[in-house]
């Protein structure tokens, strides 16, 4: 039968929402990436597209917030496990309004500090801006299945020595996709090597891009396999 | 506008929902040049989908359930604002011209709570203006970021800290700002210390091991402050220990008193909920996971919250309960199964309590459909967007797939449609009617513009209706002759009878169908002679939720009444909802005389509800446990009940629905079920997209957002715009 003349869909650049550490980094870059440039292309070519999102990083005063909220959660299960269980603490006598008041006040106080404290974890004064363009990363992919692979790599990587973890599906059973291979190239940038085994259930793997030297994480690799073989 | 240099691509939009218009509003805007040209076909005789009202007897507003909007509702304000200032209409003449006209914010949300004594009590928590309004087009930049969720945390508990120390009868505008409090009076020299000196004064102070006084929990966190600015000079051991000082003194005072006090042992249950959300977010690594917050969704969101630390008192808390109240959130309807995944109730919640704009909750001043579709309506024919009412799709026809080239995906070759009517002229259908200078959406069809409507009538067609299946002619229509690209704009509950040929090529589909669940809900609304507050109800007009029985939330809608025209005019008016238990899948379109059945149960359910359990807000309502049915208005015309009814029967004279038909049953998010959802953006099939609520669009949740952020992705799979970038809240942790 005659295939029918038919206006065809742009292909989409993904098919799923960024939720990586991208979005923790320069947000309104991230989410808005050339306003200006797209503009341009809706205005000039009536062809309004998905434009490259750059690559950002986390700005430092953010990651030290995180570190700091983390070790302060841990040390703080202590008293949430002590609060569990009833203990009464200071402030136990007195009558009940000037207790309320007093926590109302110390609770009102406590709130606010901490909320002083992370408004004063922006970057000092003086710190360099962040760059945005992150080192070229070369996908080379084996696949027999359709497969759409992002990666995002923070910027300054150059010359370091990368490694993948294990790409994980959604499903906490589901076998691995394994770790892909992660080079370096002469011109400074990386070569990822991906090999998808004809086995593998389609769906979405992702995994952390870790320095060697370190362990610090440096980005993420999202494969996205479909059900359908590129020649069905 | 320039038309567009090659022929128009012809687009089938199947539905009127909040979806389905948000993708046709996106693919005829001007900037699109005329390059989509649009036709929506519409079961029934109305917009809205599950978002529709109907002007019922007196004008009255009949709604499908309780639609409030809330501030974080970025999608949907902007394409609302941005459709009314298309159509550019006079303030001076049309009541509803602006977005200020159409809404006005609702900052409050009442909690029917279980008291410490085993009474109950309301809980009114207030949530102080949040800067802009939503949809604002020069909004601020918005960090969608754990690390700013968790800042924000702490601020929303000073602001229901605000709300709790709220003096009995005291307006919310004389609650003493937290600005200008005692942390400014801690002032010390510290501020000039250098690394050493700041270090030990922070080790003497953890050697106390607890704060024993106000000023020295103020003192030290000054110190702390001043510590952490100086980071990387300092260790971070000592400014944690610092941390963890200073919380457990705020946390055991909390503990000594939570017993004693119903308020402060709300603010433990928040203060134990956001510490447990924090914990878990770290342990889980949220922070920095690639699938963000996603990777927790194969739990069940109060056992997420258990695991990281809530007590058990938090999780059963009608705070929490609320949470599960408002999205519906219960498997099969059953208020005995409360379950959502933990990835997704986590992200809704961060949205809605952190990121709203201008107010919480913002209500409009008419109904759904003459607020929002009405509008949505008339931008759209303007634009020259053609309408086919009376045709509900029966069926997706796939092409084979050796018709397409090789390694190129299928596509929709025919829609067929049931016919439900044809207009007496030929001619596009207009649904209107006009209320005093503003056009309205009908609860009915206008018999008389249809073919054989009054036999129709008399009839009791039901368009909307499932089961339903009368029509008066077959339509098919085919790809390269009256489309390009389709839409499916459906409820997911629709899908498996529209388009069983998707479900069984495409394994995906089938799993989506089979996990992506939805539940019936009911609702029903009263007309009553006299105020709430004359019913015993203390506080001002506002929504609650939390309350026994079957239908667990009541919003006061009387601002609703100068709107409408009811021969008595009445002093309040009551919506109230609820899900509506019932098996996950609704029978097939052979049970004729299931929705009767439905309809019937609920009508039982109001009656119960109102004899037994409404004192629990009304308590003048009930008394001797038995509604005052003399209270409801009575009916409002031939069609609004009969008005010498007495007792119970009165209530024929109110308006109540059963959403049970597929494509009005509300979508649930379940552990584990996200990830079976298919995007608007998958390209499977070629001239296909999808839009709903139930897509994954995002934000998997049941609400307007969703759905407008799940239309505005199926415009961009048909056209490349709006850039993913300018859908907010779609690139999301």
């Amino acid at each position: 039968m005659a295939e029918i003349e038919r206006p065809r869909r742009p292909v989409p650049s993904r098919t799923g929402p960024i939720r990586n550490i991208r979005c923790l980094a320069t947000p309104e870059e991230a989410r808005h990436p050339s306003s200006e440039a797209e503009e341009e292309a809706r205005g000039e070519q009536g062809e309004p597209g998905e434009p490259e999102a750059p690559v950002g990083t986390a700005p430092a005063g953010a990651t030290l917030g995180y570190r700091v909220i983390e070790d302060y959660l841990r040390q703080g299960q202590e008293s949430a496990r002590k609060l569990a269980k009833g203990l009464a603490g200071f402030g136990a006598g007195g009558s009940l309004p000037e207790l309320s008041e007093r926590l109302l006040r110390d609770g009102l106080v406590w709130m606010e500090t901490v909320a002083k404290l992370w408004a004063s974890l922006d970057p000092p004064e003086g710190a360099p801006e962040a760059t945005t363009a992150g080192p070229e990363v070369r996908v080379k992919l084996a696949s027999r299945a359709l497969a759409e692979v992002q990666v995002e790599l923070r910027p300054g990587r150059e010359g370091r020595e990368l490694g993948v973890h294990p790409l994980r599906g959604t499903d906490p059973t589901a076998p691995t996709l394994g770790a892909p291979a992660m080079g370096r190239r002469e011109d400074g940038g990386f070569e990822l090597c991906l090999r998808i085994p004809d086995a593998l259930a389609p769906g979405r793997y992702s995994g952390i891009i870790f320095d060697r030297d370190d362990g610090s994480v440096q980005g993420t690799v999202e494969v996205r396999v479909d059900a359908e073989s590129e020649t069905a | 506008m320039t038309p567009a240099p090659d022929p128009p691509i012809e687009v089938a939009i199947i539905g009127s929902g909040c979806a389905a218009v948000s993708a046709a509003f996106e693919l005829t805007r001007p900037e699109q040049r005329g390059r989509y040209r649009v036709t929506i076909y519409q079961e029934g005789w109305r917009f809205g989908g599950k978002g529709a009202s109907g002007r019922g007897p007196g004008r009255r507003i009949e709604e499908h359930g309780l639609h409030i909007w809330m501030g974080f509702y970025e999608n949907a304000f902007l394409l609302l604002r941005e459709c009314l200032a298309e159509l550019d209409r006079d303030p001076t003449t049309h009541r509803f011209a602006r977005f200020e006209d159409l809404f006005f914010p609702d900052p409050v949300i009442g909690v029917v709570d279980r008291r410490s004594d085993a009474g109950a009590a309301n809980w009114l928590g207030y949530f102080p203006p949040g800067a802009g309004t939503p949809g604002d087009p020069d909004q601020p930049a918005r960090a969608f970021s754990v690390g700013d969720y968790l800042v924000r945390l702490v601020q929303l508990v000073q602001a229901l800290l605000l709300s709790a120390g709220r003096a009995e009868g005291a307006s919310f505008e004389q609650v003493p700002s937290a600005e200008g409090a005692s942390f400014e009076q801690a002032q010390s020299a510290s501020e000039s210390l250098e690394p050493g000196a700041l270090l030990e004064r922070i080790a003497r102070l953890l050697r106390y091991g607890q704060l024993a006084t106000l000023s020295s929990a103020l003192h030290a966190s000054q110190i702390l402050q001043i510590a952490l600015r100086q980071a990387g000079r300092i260790p971070r051991s000592p400014l944690l220990g610092l941390l963890d000082l200073i919380g457990r003194a705020a946390e055991s005072q909390l503990a000594a008193l939570v017993e004693r006090d119903d308020e402060l042992r709300r603010i433990h249950e928040l203060v134990d909920l956001i510490l447990a959300v924090v914990r878990g977010a770290v342990r889980f690594e949220l922070v920095s996971h690639p699938e963000g917050f996603d990777a927790i969704n194969d739990y069940e969101w109060r056992e997420w919250l258990r695991m990281n630390g809530a007590q058990e008192s938090s999780l059963n808390s009608s705070f929490v309960l609320s949470l599960y109240n408002l999205p519906f959130a219960y498997e099969g309807g059953d208020p005995a199964r409360p379950r959502a995944a933990a990835g997704d109730a986590l992200r809704c919640c961060v949205r809605a309590f952190l990121t709203y704009r201008g107010s919480f909750f913002w209500k409009m001043r008419t109904g759904m459909g003459d607020a929002v579709f009405e509008p949505f309506y008339a931008v759209l024919k303007q634009r020259g967007v053609h309408f086919r009412f009376f045709h509900r799709l029966t069926h997706v026809s796939l092409a084979d797939p050796g018709r397409s080239p090789l390694g190129e995906p299928t596509f929709v070759e025919s829609l067929d449609f049931e016919v439900q009517a044809e207009t007496r002229s030929g001619g596009e259908y207009q649904p209107l009617l006009e209320v005093d200078g503003v056009h309205c959406w009908p609860s009915e069809p206008d018999w008389s513009q249809l073919w054989d409507g009054e036999r129709m009538r008399r009839e009791g067609r039901a368009f909307e209706c499932f089961w339903d299946r009368r029509h008066v002619a077959r339509r098919s229509i085919r790809v390269g002759e009256d489309f390009d690209m389709v839409v499916l704009g459906v409820g997911i509950g629709a899908i498996p009878h529209v388009a069983s040929e998707l479900v069984a090529r495409d394994p995906r589909w089938a799993e989506m169908v089979r996990e992506v669940k939805t539940t019936a809900t009911q609702a029903f609304q009263l007309w009553l002679r006299e105020p709430a507050g004359a019913l015993g109800w203390p506080e001002a007009a506002v929504n609650v939720t939390g309350i026994d029985g079957a239908f667990e939330t009541w919003a006061d809608m009387s601002h609703l009444i100068p709107e409408e025209r009811m021969a008595e005019t009445p002093k309040s008016v009551a919506y109230f909802c609820a899900s509506l238990p019932t098996s996950s899948d609704p029978p097939g379109p052979e049970e004729t005389g299931y929705p009767a059945a439905q309809r019937e149960r609920v009508r039982r359910h109001i009656v119960q509800y109102l004899d037994r359990e409404i004192g629990r807000v009304w308590p003048r309502a009930n008394p001797g446990g038995e509604f005052r049915w003399d209270l409801l208005i009575p009916g409002q015309g031939p069609d609004g009940g009969n008005a010498e009814a007495r007792g119970a029967l009165r209530l024929e004279s109110q308006f109540w629905t059963a959403n049970v038909s597929p494509s009005a049953r509300y979508t649930l998010c379940l552990p584990g079920s996200a990830r079976h959802r298919i995007s608007p953006l998958d390209h499977a099939v070629d001239n296909l997209t999808i839009a709903g609520d139930w897509t994954a669009c995002g934000l998997n949740v049941g609400c307007v957002e969703a759905a407008v952020m799940s239309g505005r992705l199926a415009a961009h799979a048909l056209s490349g715009a709006p850039a993913l970038s300018e859908i907010t809240g779609y690139d999301h942790p």
